[in-house]
């Protein structure tokens, strides 16, 4: 406990006075009765009570002295320090972002850092306290806690390493959520002091202790960003290379594979000379490149020497022919509204699929063909194909073992309705769509029930690696859909939902989270060695911690195997390998003793008007 | 008069009433109270055989044609009493704080009424000291009533009262016997004042004892250090003073005392036939009057 305020302590002066007026005779007051024959003769009545009475007293004056202690340390405000462990402790941050892994002699900044604190956590509990190191990955870990046994720490750290020469860590750091982290424990803890391992210079670190890792003579240059785009329908290839803390010339090299889809191949180089921190644009252009299938973009430096960091040297982009859709529309009556937004379809997902559409007067013209989605209007075939989707509309019957049957015709005016939230319904209402006609479906669990009227079913779907099914039950022609806004929305979401994109880009950084959308099955990604990384049946997401690159692939309900190739590179920002910034994110400051103290001067209130409220309740005891 | 208790209308409620005394009292002749000694009355007693002697002319002629036998009637003789009121004139009677002085002058007053109408003789005395004042004589009448109470408002009530010596040292107790003795006091006295009470009834006369206390003293409502001063004390640092730290225990402690002093009293009346009234001088003297006295039976 400590007195803010020393000069209260003349309070307790006061003490003397109490004192004094308890040494000095009190003063009675003078009474006259008629008679003190009575009070004489209860004084042997009251003689038993003295003990009593003595203790009361004793405990008055000792509510009275309490008092005034009391008092004065309000007065003094004293403070009591927080109740925190008296060990010291280190709260070490190891940032292990990709930039860490940059190197030099054949030692990695991080392999350092290991080092380092490892001389740090021998020292530290040498002395007597604990270590606590915190990892900080794009979701940061805990990894040693409080510990003071210098082997456990030793072993851990150990044992880090040597996961990262295994598999370096190549991701970002959420240097934010460590702070967060190293603020919890030091609240635990008012002797943490907390030091930072990192590659990054920060102008103003706070309290936090910042260990650079970094070396002078470290350097690096990276691609920054490489990507293909069409140009008068040929590809040009674009890359924004950096250098950082050296000044060399660099050859750029491209080589573009199975171009306009030939085994040949498209090679194309640059050199250029960037200075310390510049960054520079290049372009490969009239590559009469229209289609290809791999390009790589390698930078190497002039005089042959490598620099600290190797990640960003290299980027791959896969192109690849884009995936086929046919779509076959069969309709008796075929109807405008539909060819219309099957078009409108194919041009939505120009860049995405290569989508055919077949439209047959009868079905001998296309007996044999296969076809990834089937609309079949009106009219549907005493056996549908099994080896894409069909979308029935306002079919004259649906063939048994499907799962779904269609009842009697009902006439009148019907007015729809969503039932749920499906991706189909997305931004769709189906209470703007009315009918004049429809049949109900009666559909096991398996489907989707999407739109209903009454207690009837009018639109149900299923999709599954088997089966991919989708029944409308009322004529177009008989119904406002297809005048609204919500007809091509409603095809356009049962498209996605039928045929959605295995990966959504070519290229994914280390550490990024990548969501694969299996409309097949058997899915998995696979290395560029070929050894499986994930294999699923369905979709998931997966994260990766290398570069390179992978392969995605899935087998569809025609038995086809669809394979998609993609590339995972470093974060462009961890490519400046000597960057600096003004403060650490969610830097706090440090608790220090001082800070950690709690004003008690509450309790003492408390305590004081408790004593007042004794004190007063015992004197007046005496007089009640 | 200026005692606040009296008053022509409160006399006037007393005209109706008597005193109940003893019949074994003695007493004089030409008094109204019935006493169990035969003479020429005519309220009938008891009969009794012819003696030689006995009026013939009370002879029952009627009990001599039934029993061949001489009887003559006797009846209940009526006695003039003399009703000896003794007034504690002390200091602690006459205490600021209380009133107990003009309350206990009033009871006398009363009773004295009560006597005088019933053709009763009065004495009022008052103790002083060791002595007491009759400054009236005997009162025979309502005039001779009337002048004598108006001397009691120059009453003065001081120093102490030893009403054992100065009953015992009162020349008429010897004509104690005829009558009824009143003794009206706080009783909050060292000195031994049941002496007084012994003497009045080994010399045959009904007592009465009747303690006027003030309201302040059967619950005395002060707290803290007091220096209690008592009003009979002869200077501040008389033994009769002292100083106390009042607290509710005391207050206890002093009810438990006030409860043994009128068990006490009452308990020695009881065992010497004396009658004893305790009143506050807060009590209506006319409930004082019509209940307490009506409770000790001499009403």
């Amino acid at each position: 406990m400590k007195l803010t305020n020393i000069y209260g302590l003349f309070t307790l002066a006061s003490l003397i006075i109490l004192l004094i007026l308890y040494i000095i005779k009190p003063v009675y007051n003078k009474k006259n009765v008629s008679s003190t024959y009575l009070w004489k003769q209860s004084m042997q009545y009251h003689k038993k009570d003295i003990s009593i009475s003595r203790l009361r007293n004793i405990f008055i004056i000792l509510c009275q002295v309490l008092i005034l202690t009391m008092s004065t340390l309000v007065i003094t405000m004293p403070i009591v320090y927080a109740a925190s462990s008296d060990v010291g402790e280190s709260i070490i941050i190891l940032d292990s972002s990709a930039s860490m892994q940059a190197e030099q002699g054949g030692v990695t900044r991080y392999s350092r850092a290991i080092s380092q604190i490892a001389a740090r956590a021998e020292k530290t509990i040498n002395d007597g306290s604990i270590i606590t190191l915190i990892v900080a990955s794009a979701e940061p870990t805990i990894l040693i806690e409080k510990n003071n046994s210098y082997i456990d720490v030793s072993s851990k750290l150990k044992g880090l390493d040597e996961a990262s020469t295994k598999q370096p860590a190549l991701g970002v750091s959420d240097i934010e959520e460590s702070m967060k982290l190293a603020y919890d424990l030091n609240a635990e803890n008012s002797h943490s002091t907390v030091t930072l391992y990192t590659s990054s210079e920060y102008a103003n670190s706070g309290d936090v202790q910042v260990v650079n890792m970094s070396l002078e003579d470290e350097w690096n240059v990276g691609i920054l960003d490489f990507n293909s785009a069409l140009y008068e329908n040929y590809y040009q290839f674009q890359a924004n290379i950096a250098m950082y803390n050296n000044t060399k010339a660099v050859a750029a090299t491209l080589k573009v594979e199975n171009i306009n889809g030939t085994d040949t191949d498209y090679d194309d180089s640059k050199n250029l000379n960037l200075e310390s921190g510049e960054q520079e644009v290049i372009l490969f252009k009239n590559t009469g490149v229209y289609s290809y299938r791999k390009a790589t973009l390698t930078i190497t430096m002039a005089d042959g020497s490598n620099d600290s960091y190797s990640y960003d040297n290299i980027i791959e982009l896969h192109n690849g022919e884009l995936e086929k859709i046919d779509i076959l529309y069969m309709s008796p009556r075929p109807n405008v509204f539909m060819s219309t937004v099957l078009h409108i379809i194919k041009d939505t997902y120009k860049g995405v699929f290569d989508i055919n559409i077949t439209q047959p007067l009868d079905g001998e013209g296309i007996a044999g063909q296969s076809f990834d989605l089937y609309i079949y209007e009106h009219s549907v075939p005493t056996k549908i194909a099994d080896d894409g989707a069909v979308l029935l509309i306002n079919p004259d019957r649906i063939p048994d073992g499907l799962g779904v049957k269609l009842g009697i015709s009902k006439y009148g005016n019907f007015e729809f309705s969503n039932n749920g939230n499906h991706p189909i319904l997305n931004q769709i209402n189906a209470s703007n769509m009315q009918a004049a006609e429809y049949r109900p479906i009666e559909s096991d669990d398996s489907y989707d029930k999407l739109i209903y009227t009454g207690d009837n079913d009018v639109f149900v779907v299923k999709s599954t690696p088997t089966l991919k099914l989708g029944v409308l039950s009322f004529d177009l022609n008989k119904s406002n859909l297809p005048l609204l806004l919500d007809f091509p929305i409603m095809m356009s979401n049962t498209f996605d939902y039928f045929f959605p994109q295995l990966i959504t880009d070519n290229i994914f950084e280390v550490g990024g989270s990548v969501s694969v959308n299996a409309r097949g099955s058997d899915v998995k990604i696979t290395n560029s060695d070929g050894s499986i990384i994930h294999s699923s049946e369905s979709n998931f997401q997966h994260r990766f911690s290398g570069v390179g690159s992978h392969t995605v692939s899935q087998v569809l309900i025609n038995g086809k195997v669809q394979k998609m190739q993609f590339f995972i590179r470093v974060a462009e920002s961890e490519s400046n390998i000597s960057k600096t910034s003004d403060s650490i994110p969610g830097a706090f400051k440090l608790k220090d003793r001082e800070s950690t103290a709690t004003d008690i001067l509450l309790y003492i209130s408390i305590a004081l008007y408790v004593a007042v409220l004794i004190e007063r309740l015992l004197y007046a005891s005496e007089k009640i | 008069m200026k005692n606040k208790y009296l008053s022509s209308e409160f006399f006037s409620l007393l005209e109706a009433q008597e005193l109940s005394l003893k019949k074994s009292l003695i007493g004089n002749f030409g008094g109204k109270h019935l006493t169990d000694k035969h003479g020429q009355n005519v309220e009938f007693a008891d009969f009794r055989e012819y003696q030689l002697g006995d009026d013939i002319r009370r002879i029952d002629w009627n009990a001599y044609s039934r029993f061949e036998k001489y009887f003559i009637k006797l009846f209940n003789d009526e006695r003039q009493m003399h009703i000896k009121v003794f007034v504690d004139c002390s200091a602690s009677m006459g205490a600021d704080d209380c009133n107990k002085g003009d309350y206990a002058l009033a009871l006398a007053a009363s009773l004295g009424f009560l006597a005088v109408n019933n053709l009763d003789k009065l004495s009022i005395n008052l103790i002083k000291e060791n002595a007491t004042t009759n400054t009236h004589g005997v009162i025979i009448s309502k005039n001779a009533f009337f002048r004598g109470i108006s001397d009691l408002d120059s009453v003065i009530f001081e120093g102490d009262a030893h009403i054992s010596e100065a009953i015992t040292k009162n020349s008429s107790m010897d004509s104690a016997k005829n009558g009824l003795c009143i003794i009206i006091s706080d009783f909050m006295t060292y000195n031994d004042w049941k002496k007084a009470v012994d003497y009045l009834i080994y010399s045959g006369g009904q007592v009465l004892i009747i303690q006027v206390l003030s309201e302040a003293e059967v619950t005395p409502s002060y707290f803290g250090k007091t220096n209690l001063i008592d009003s009979e004390s002869l200077g501040l640092f008389d033994d009769k003073n002292f100083k106390l730290k009042i607290s509710s225990r005391n207050h206890k402690s002093y009810e438990k005392a006030y409860c043994a002093m009128i068990d006490d009293i009452k308990s020695f009346c009881v065992s010497r036939g004396a009658g004893f009234v305790t009143i506050t001088t807060n009590t209506p003297i006319e409930k004082a009057i019509f209940s307490e006295y009506m409770k000790a039976g001499i009403l």
